[in-house]
């Protein structure tokens, strides 16, 4: 199927193929190599060679907090809930290989992890002396951690399904991911506390090169590092950076990894073959067994959209009642709505706030506030379109046109991003002490990133769906993501224009600022700054809104294509 | 049930429902429909008949807007499917053999979200909506999801989601599908009447008595031409087979009334001999009380 497609877009635009996978390429290089770069600066930050096994294991740690929420959900849509088991169950195979290809086919979800690992194992190499043999243990190690990562999925799913009534399994599996996110949020920022009051007296493990650009980070992570230093992770990182000399460690340390994923692989299998058919059944039952849905919550949302044209509230009403009960759209919201919950614990309470009396350090604290909207929309709108699956042929037979179904996919995403995030925002905002206007500041950026961000991702989804997958977070194609990741950041660029030059013009030019004009030989005079704020606002609100009036043209005509077209 | 032709269609009632002109369809796979020249006018049943892949389903989707045609033109109460797209749209209701529906939503919001799609005023949605509901009995399970209705609960869903907006034009795949054979009886009856009421209905179904039963005209495809097209008399004048089925009349038009040797098939495994038959006397009847 994709080769047919890649062949007949070939064929029908090879210009525009060529320049598209020339983008892509390039894009994909530039996010690769900036992976390499970032890895290398991390683990040359590191003076002791001792350390870096500590840096290592923390980094695999967090990342296997993210890749359960992720793995956990790929394995309950394809070993409980995907649209082929009903007829695998009636047919003669054996346990072991359904559980095999369920297995491979959850490993796929961790496609991701596994690009940005593989480029993280190839920065680390280049600090090396031996290279090679780096990269190769290096990317064994990456595979089994893969596969851990999925055995673990499958086993929090299984677990609940062989643990849990079915009709408590969803809520079951989403208070163990939130606790998981939540426990991670919460173990780093008493980290990141308990660094920064051991810190004052400049005591750290990391290089006086590094420590302004983040060496504090380096240092809770080598603390964090310390923490986990008996688990598998901490096995696989010393498998890892004993590959330079320490044979016996490479060996040892290499054995407890392959039985670590043996144990996991076993314990998996295990609690699949005593839960499938019975999970398979509870899970569909669980998700089937709602008499009667909320009626006034429907009845509520109706009249909140009763001022909107019928079809565009239409449309919005239906996209709320299936996001919010379907559990396999829910499943992809997970993992941002964690990063909102952790992004609020750890910035609840900031030291910058009171270390920078000129203003600036409040929004140096919770100024990451207006990215939660992205964090969010990326589980959420990112999917809208793609996740309509033989709906959208239903859309297709109605008179609706393209930009309503678009409009209404993004007012849909907007409303429940926009009041997580605000509310978060709100939190964060007054633990740490905001004025009214600086309130009132933080509401308004992360209404605009919400509205921004969401659109984007809106437009990602109709660029790429995926209509023909039973798995949420494979229904935005990886060209969508891409699509997503470049606007996002072209959107965020012009945003952080727009919001600096409001912020300066509120809080006053620091004497950084001026100084850096001056020595820059920009003679720049008092009266002027306005002016220039000015222009770097309405630059910022140019690029932003620029890139969302492109990505919006382009999502309505591949969208129309899907309508109109055969493609859909 | 139907709704009145609106002022502009009303100027001309002698415009059919459907036109179609040379309508052709070519996939890179082979398959599609080639040339189909047809006219269904107003109030007429027309049961569209074909093997398999003869280019039915196609046919329909290139009729609703679903798929573009290769070459030709297909007008829906005299506009064109193509040029004016979502115009053509509020003419007509589509049901695919496979109905389109939202799972996450119940029977009852599926029917308001399609009659709030067309701008029906909520009061008449109510009434209709309770009327189709009662209609297709399905007053019981309407506020189900419908993931949990059967096959026969879906089609019935989707069947009032069609009419709720009463479309002068209606396309149906397979309608009767999966449907217990009262339900099926019901929506045989419910269609005559919305032709009587001066509804037109575009229908393909596999099974032959339903269409000898219910077709104004019959039109029967093979290999995506269009190789019969009358009444049932009219077609079996054609054929030169007087008092034939329409069965018979099909297997005859498509050239599939050949022998088939089930030998074949058989042989590779059914070898245990014939099954012993049931005799006649031990059929039970049980009346309830």
């Amino acid at each position: 199927m994709g080769k047919r497609r890649a062949g007949t877009a070939w064929a029908r635009h090879p210009v525009r193929t060529v320049i598209r996978g020339t983008f892509l390429l390039l894009f994909g290089m530039a996010f690769a190599f900036s992976i390499v770069v970032g890895s290398r600066m991390l683990i040359l930050s590191i003076p002791s060679v001792a350390d870096r096994p500590l840096a290592i294991a923390a980094f695999l740690t967090i990342a296997l907090s993210a890749g359960i929420i992720a793995t956990s959900g790929a394995a309950l849509q394809t070993i409980y809930l995907a649209a082929d088991l009903p007829f695998l169950l009636t047919l003669p195979i054996p346990l072991h290989a359904t559980f095999a290809s369920k297995f491979v086919e959850t490993f796929v979800g961790t496609a991701p992890i596994g690009f940005i690992g593989v480029w993280f194992v190839v920065g680390y190499s280049t600090t090396t002396p031996t290279p090679l043999s780096t990269l190769g243990v290096g990317l064994a190690v990456l595979g089994a951690y893969l596969i851990v990562l999925t055995a673990l999925g499958i086993v929090l799913v299984a677990g609940i399904a062989r643990l849990v009534a079915p009709k408590r399994a969803w809520t079951v599996l989403g208070i163990a991911s939130m606790t998981i996110v939540a426990s991670l949020g919460l173990w780093w920022a008493a980290i990141r506390m308990s660094g920064a009051s051991r810190r004052p007296g400049g005591e750290t493990r990391v290089d006086n090169l590094t420590r302004p650009i983040g060496g504090s980070m380096v240092d809770d992570l080598l603390t964090a590092g310390e923490q986990v230093q008996w688990t598998p992770l901490a096995w696989m990182a010393r498998t890892l950076t004993a590959v330079d000399g320490d044979r016996v460690a490479l060996v040892g340390n290499g054995t407890l990894v392959v039985a670590s994923v043996a144990v996991s692989c076993a314990v998996a299998w295990g609690l699949f073959a005593m839960t499938y058919a019975g999970g398979t059944t509870g899970f569909r039952t669980a998700d089937a067994s709602v008499p009667r849905p909320s009626r006034p919550l429907a009845r509520w949302t109706e009249v909140g959209l009763s001022r909107l044209p019928r079809p565009l509230a239409a449309l919005i009403l239906k996209e709320w009642l299936a996001i919010f009960r379907d559990t396999r759209r829910l499943t992809g919201a997970i993992w941002p709505l964690g990063m909102v919950v952790v992004s609020t614990i750890t910035l609840a309470r900031q030291d910058a706030v009171a270390t920078d009396p000129a203003g600036l350090g409040y929004w140096r604290a919770v100024g990451s506030l207006v990215l939660l909207p992205w964090a969010a929309s990326l589980g959420t709108a990112a999917y809208s379109v793609g996740t309509e699956r033989r709906g959208i042929h239903l859309l297709r037979s109605l008179p609706v046109d393209t930009r309503t179904i678009l409009r209404a996919k993004t007012i849909a995403g907007i409303v429940p991003v926009l009041a997580l995030t605000e509310v978060a925002a709100i939190l964060v905002a007054v633990a740490n002490d905001a004025s009214p206007a600086q309130l009132g500041l933080v509401t308004l950026f992360v209404a605009w990133t919400a509205v921004g961000f969401v659109t984007l991702d809106t437009c990602a989804s109709a660029v790429a769906p995926n209509f023909a997958t039973d798995q949420v977070q494979r229904s935005l194609r990886i060209k969508g993501r891409l699509f997503s990741l470049v606007v996002g950041s072209v959107f965020g660029a012009g945003s952080a224009l727009l919001m600096g030059a409001v912020i300066l013009a509120h809080e006053g030019y620091p004497a950084q600022v001026v100084d850096l004009a001056r020595s820059l030989s920009i003679g720049i005079d008092g009266p002027q700054w306005p002016a220039i704020l000015l222009g770097i606002a309405g630059a910022g609100v140019l690029i932003a809104g620029g890139i969302i009036a492109a990505s919006w043209r382009l999502a309505v005509s591949r969208l129309d294509a899907f309508l109109v077209g055969e493609s859909g | 049930m139907v709704a009145p032709p609106s002022r502009k269609n009303a100027r001309d009632v002698t415009t059919p429902a459907i036109h179609v002109h040379r309508l052709t369809k070519r996939y890179a796979s082979g398959g599609g429909v080639q040339d189909l020249t047809f006219s269904v006018p107003r109030g007429e049943l027309f049961v569209f008949l074909g093997p398999n892949g003869a280019g039915k389903s196609s046919t329909i989707k290139m009729l609703t807007g679903l798929l573009p045609p290769g070459s030709g033109t297909a007008q829906v109460n005299g506009i064109d499917v193509v040029g004016d797209r979502i115009a053509a749209k509020r003419q007509i209701g589509y049901m695919a053999e496979q109905p389109f529906l939202y799972e996450k939503l119940t029977g009852r919001e599926f029917i308001t979200f399609i009659a709030d799609v067309y701008r029906i005023p909520r009061a008449i949605r109510l009434d209709r909506t309770a009327n189709l509901l009662r209609i297709l009995d399905m007053e019981e399970r309407a506020d189900h999801l419908i993931e949990t209705y059967s096959l026969g609960m879906r089609q019935k869903i989707a069947l009032a989601a069609v009419l709720v907006h009463q479309p002068p034009v209606l396309f149906l795949d397979e309608p009767t599908n999966g449907l217990d054979p009262l339900s099926a009886r019901t929506v045989k009856d419910l269609l005559r009447d919305i032709c009587a009421r001066g509804g037109t209905v575009f229908m393909t179904t596999h099974i032959l008595e339903i269409a000898e039963q219910m077709a104004d005209r019959v039109g029967i495809l093979d290999q995506g031409r269009l190789i019969g097209l009358g009444t049932i008399p009219a077609l079996r004048r054609h054929y030169g087979l007087p008092d034939a089925s329409l069965e018979a009349i099909f297997l005859h038009a498509t050239g599939y009334a050949r022998p088939i040797d089930f030998d074949l098939f058989a042989s590779q495994g059914y070898g245990a001999g014939p099954a012993v038959a049931p005799a006649d006397d031990e059929a039970i009847g049980i009346d309830s009380a």
